[in-house]
């Protein structure tokens, strides 16, 4: 199907995988776009240990609505066992909580799910927001500050 | 013709832009490219830096080649220097580097030799545009947020938070 034929969500969404900002990310080894499957969208993000984390991001309705991100086991095709998530000292480990939300979403004020309830993020957090002119570019940025934070402390069951 | 891919950052050009050039072309072919990217009439003489290097590149040079595969990282502005203020703590450094120096190198610059901090305390620590929200991501050039002829910036280095509650 031509993009114009396109619903604007997934033209949207195209428009910004293929934009500088996240080509950019590409080009300095710190995310790749592994699928894309309406409206999912799978991405793997580098942590500083060299450890990729794959996320599927739930896109309806993007970029005016948020999307959520959902650690993901990319040979399995299925959610990432909590042993496999993300761990640290602090920010990261309230941030990737496979407890929360049974693990289908991230506990970041950028994401559509964690956002609801949590009003006080916005004047709390106002730099962790979703932008929809950045999009999924945002969130992953976010996602990769964790991974490379001194926080950050490797796999859970490592 | 070989076709290659840059990613330009520069004043009044949003975000980062994904352009493709003749790559037996020069600095003059990718300064009437920059020029439709920017937003507004801009008038003054425009220069093409290299990301990182302070010197810009001769009228007369070709465009750089990209590198693994991935595209080159240019940068197009009328200031050969940006003045950076960093303040923390209440006490503010400043330092000048060139329009294509990303903000990562700046953090690094403002967090270890500016203030002092280990690697690890640095990377808790983020560059704030002063007076707002804003914080530009590490890829980005400072010439991409000032303009000519003020060519100055000022950052708050602030901590990462816990999101909690």
């Amino acid at each position: 199907m031509a993009d114009e034929l396109l619903p604007p969500d997934q033209q949207m969404l195209r428009l910004h995988l293929e934009s500088g900002r996240f080509r950019s990310g590409v080009a300095s080894g710190w995310w790749r776009l592994v699928a894309l499957k309406w409206p999912y969208v799978s991405i793997g993000v580098t942590a500083r240990d060299g450890i990729e984390y794959s996320f599927r991001f739930h896109c309806q309705d993007y970029p005016r609505t948020a999307a959520t991100a959902q650690p993901w086991d990319l040979e399995a095709d299925c959610p990432l066992p909590p042993a496999r998530w993300p761990t640290g000292r602090g920010r990261v480990v309230l941030a990737f909580n496979p407890g929360w939300h049974n693990g289908t979403s991230l506990y970041l004020p950028c994401d559509r799910d964690a956002i609801n309830g949590h009003d006080k993020w916005r004047h709390e957090h106002p730099a962790l927001l979703w932008e929809p002119e950045k999009g999924l570019c945002k969130y992953l940025g976010i996602i990769l500050e964790l991974l490379n934070s001194s926080d950050y402390g490797g796999r859970r069951g490592a | 013709m070989k076709i290659i891919e840059i990613l330009l950052q520069g004043e009044h050009i949003p975000d980062i832009q994904l352009v493709k050039v003749d790559g037996e072309k020069g600095v003059k072919e990718l300064l009437v490219l920059a020029a439709k990217h920017r937003q507004g009439e801009v008038e003054g003489e425009f220069e093409v830096f290299i990301e990182g290097c302070d010197e810009p590149l001769k009228r007369d040079d070709l465009l750089p080649e990209s590198e693994n595969g991935q595209p080159a990282r240019v940068h197009v502005h009328r200031c050969r220097k940006i003045k950076v203020d960093v303040t923390f703590n209440g006490v503010t450094k400043e330092h000048s580097f060139g329009p294509g120096t990303t903000i990562a190198a700046v953090e690094k610059w403002a967090a270890i030799k500016a203030f002092g901090m280990t690697p690890a305390d640095a990377a808790e620590h983020v560059l704030q545009i002063t007076g707002k929200t804003e914080r530009p991501e590490p890829d980005t050039h400072i010439g991409s947020l000032a303009s000519c002829p003020e060519c100055h910036l000022a950052f708050d280095l602030v901590p990462l938070k816990r999101v909690e509650g």
